[in-house]
């Protein structure tokens, strides 16, 4: 099954409103079973330049990726940030991440991949690919990596925006609740105490700085507790 | 005291310092401040904060009284207390 169709089918249209951890595990998944010499796979993606979630397709990946995390250096965090490319054809000679080789040789891990995920102007994360079994990739591999990220990047963005955009939806619609519990409580003061509504605010205000209780809970105790 | 006319109606307070200040200690974006303004009640809209905060505009004491409990359920939230004052303390 070439890497490209594979990637299109399975990240196409049907995965618009999986959540993004699922659309996270299937890019790793599809990316170890379509792409040449690919033994472990992990994906990350970014917000606000740092790493936020996180699919692994087994304990290596999971291993190596953390490592870079911690240290905040790392083939797949520079591939992530700037959605570039870097090959390490092999973990025992490698220079530029040495660190991370070490590592990587000592798991067993020959040879890695590591792409970014390039949307419009900028790039959502990065595909990290890790071969076992000495033969590096080659051209043909890696130019299907590069288009495999492409489609990945393209379903990934589409499931975070539409994450953000629900999360967005619940926070207002929390905020119109307390809102609304407010109005209310100020509402009852107003009766008792025979107040405006100016006054019956600062009621509020003054019962929250004295208790150190958050306002909106104050009023629903207050609101609650007329209800009886 | 706050300002008011003889009416006893309040008139707009000049505290947009005041607020950027205590919005600096907080850990919120302009956002999200703006979010929690609203969700308290607050009625002026994300642009009004934006230019109170840059001291261009005066505005309800009572809005400002939002606003600066907002700041401060914030500060609550990192561990300081209230420091951000209300129109009656400008």
């Amino acid at each position: 099954l070439d890497a490209r169709a594979a990637a299109h089918l399975a990240l196409g249209p049907g995965m618009a409103h999986e959540p993004v951890g699922r659309v996270l595990e299937r890019v790793a998944g599809l990316a170890k079973e379509t792409i040449p010499g690919v033994d472990e796979a992990s994906v990350t993606l970014m917000k606000n330049g740092k790493p936020r979630t996180v699919a692994f397709t087994g304990p290596l990946a999971v291993h190596l990726d953390e490592r870079q995390y911690e240290q905040g250096f790392g083939p797949c965090l520079d591939a992530a940030v700037a959605g570039s490319l870097i090959v390490i054809p092999d973990t025992t000679t490698e220079t530029t991440y040495k660190d991370f080789a070490e590592v990587a040789a000592r798991q067993g891990v020959t040879h890695t991949l590591s792409m970014g995920l390039p949307i419009a102007t900028s790039t959502i994360g990065g595909l990290n690919l890790y071969g076992t079994r000495g033969d590096p990739y080659d051209d043909s591999s890696i130019e299907l990596t590069v288009a495999f990220a492409g489609y990945a990047a393209i379903a990934l963005a589409n499931a975070a925006a539409l994450a953000d955009a629900l999360d967005e939806v619940a926070g207002m619609r929390t905020a119109m609740q307390t809102r609304a519990v407010i109005e209310q409580a100020k509402g009852i003061l107003m009766r008792d105490n025979r107040c405006t509504a100016d006054e019956a605010f600062r009621m509020l205000v003054q019962a929250s700085n004295v208790s150190n209780r958050k306002l909106r809970d104050i009023a629903l105790s207050l609101v609650e507790g007329t209800q009886h | 005291m706050p300002r008011a006319d003889a009416k006893g109606v309040t008139v707009d307070v000049d505290g947009g310092a005041a607020l950027a200040a205590g919005f600096a200690l907080t850990e919120l974006t302009l956002a999200t401040a703006w979010a929690r303004y609203h969700e308290l009640g607050g009625r002026l809209s994300r642009l009004r904060l934006d230019a109170y905060l840059a001291g261009s505009e005066a505005w309800p004491a009572l809005e400002h009284d939002i606003a600066s409990h907002a700041l401060n359920e914030a500060l609550w939230d990192s561990g300081l207390g209230s420091a951000v004052p209300y129109a009656s303390e400008l």
